[in-house]
């Protein structure tokens, strides 16, 4: 009820408004409570379908109808009093306003995740919005786990080979507070592989002198910059060192 | 008095905690917070606007008869590419916030907000530790200060 009633009240602060946060809430909520049956049914429908009718009583199926009801209703109520719980969230919402389509998709990556166990690096696949070789850009990351996004959008990488490493570095989010998440800056869109065979120590120094220098100018000016300024940034950077990364940029 | 641009090697970012803001006075607010992406080795790093000595380094500072600074406590930490790069650990020496305090006939100075000058005779004591990566430059070679 709980992860209903907060979940409800998160998704009521996105453009989903009231409506959507009900819906979405109800079957997020209950799809990650029935995981094990959902992967269940995933492998073999007809007998998953056979198994629960055959083998759970009466009884059992009238407390699952229960346990639905009461994972929708608190989604919906948690939705409508999203508004008192504002200072709290905000964080979280300022990216969800603007990302809540990319936010849907990584909740329904994560329960298809949670629903194969979570152990197997290779059940859900990351596609990233960009393609080597366009500019920086930012996707929404479903973990902050950021070497197990990278190892799952590049499962052909010995991921004991490289460093990840992040186009937008994450002290972004002290050095210009307010302008990223997090869990923007953890995207598999913002991730490059350094190899560690090609001396990665000194490319990631240059790296970093690189963004040191740009924070000065930043500095300089006493401004905040905007998010294109900093992804610009990250893109001149791409040009300079992406031949070396895994998998190349340039 | 010959003064020297310094400009040490930057082996990782501002950390996370630090209260900072380009548009505020004081930019930084608290306690400094350092994240160490690497260490290249040598006993003194920067961030822009931020530099950080070692233990050792700071012990000289104090006997010597050098102006112009004052150390501070700072927090540090290590990030995910530094786990990369030393799965096993890596051993770094303590260290302490380094503050430019002086005027242009000290031995420590600072032009604008972010460029650290020092004096030859600093620079003699630095050269006792390991400054390797850190470039060393004549002020003349200092870019003109933005004009707002």
């Amino acid at each position: 009820m709980a992860v209903g009633f907060g979940a409800g009240a998160l998704l009521a602060l996105t453009p989903l408004g009231l409506g959507g946060a009900l819906f979405t809430t109800g079957v997020l909520t209950w799809a990650m409570d029935k995981r094990q049956g959902i992967a269940t049914f995933v492998d073999d429908p007809r007998a998953a379908t056979r198994e629960y009718l055959t083998t759970t009583p009466p009884s059992q199926m009238a407390a699952d109808a229960l346990g639905a009801l009461l994972t929708f209703v608190p989604g919906g109520v948690g939705a409508g009093t999203g508004g008192a719980l504002r200072p709290a969230l905000r964080d979280a919402v300022w990216a969800l306003r603007r990302h809540p389509g990319e936010f849907l998709d990584s909740a329904a990556a994560r329960i298809r995740w949670e629903a194969r166990h979570g152990d197997d690096l290779g059940a859900v696949t990351v596609v990233s919005a960009r393609s080597p070789g366009d500019p920086a850009a930012l996707g929404w990351a479903t973990t902050k786990d950021y070497r197990a996004t990278f190892a799952r959008a590049n499962p052909d990488v010995d991921m004991s080979t490289v460093v990840v490493h992040h186009a937008v570095e994450r002290n972004a989010l002290t050095r210009f507070p307010g302008l990223f998440d997090e869990y923007e800056l953890h995207s598999i869109e913002n991730l490059r592989g350094i190899p560690k065979t090609i001396n990665s120590e000194v490319h990631l120094r240059a790296i970093r002198k690189e963004w040191d220098a740009f924070a000065g100018r930043i500095g300089d000016g006493r401004l905040r910059p905007t998010r294109g300024d900093v992804l610009e940034e990250a893109t001149r950077i791409d040009e300079m060192f992406g031949h070396l990364f895994t998998p190349r940029e340039r | 008095m010959t003064m020297y641009w310094l400009r040490p090697v930057v082996d990782g970012g501002l950390g996370p905690g630090a209260d900072y803001d380009d548009t505020r006075d004081p930019r930084l607010v608290g306690e400094l917070a350092y994240e160490f992406e690497d260490w290249s080795g040598d006993d003194i790093v920067q961030t822009a606007g931020f530099w950080l000595v070692s233990d050792g380094l700071a012990q000289a500072l104090r006997k010597s008869d050098l102006t112009g600074w004052a150390l501070d406590t700072v927090r540090v930490s290590t990030s995910g590419v530094f786990e990369d790069l030393h799965p096993d650990g890596l051993e770094m020496p303590h260290w302490h916030r380094l503050l430019p305090v002086g005027s242009p006939v000290d031995d420590v100075t600072l032009i604008g907000w972010n460029t650290l000058c020092v004096s030859d005779r600093a620079l003699d004591l630095l050269r006792r530790f390991t400054i390797e990566h850190a470039e060393i430059r004549p002020v003349s070679d200092i870019p003109p200060l933005p004009t707002s």
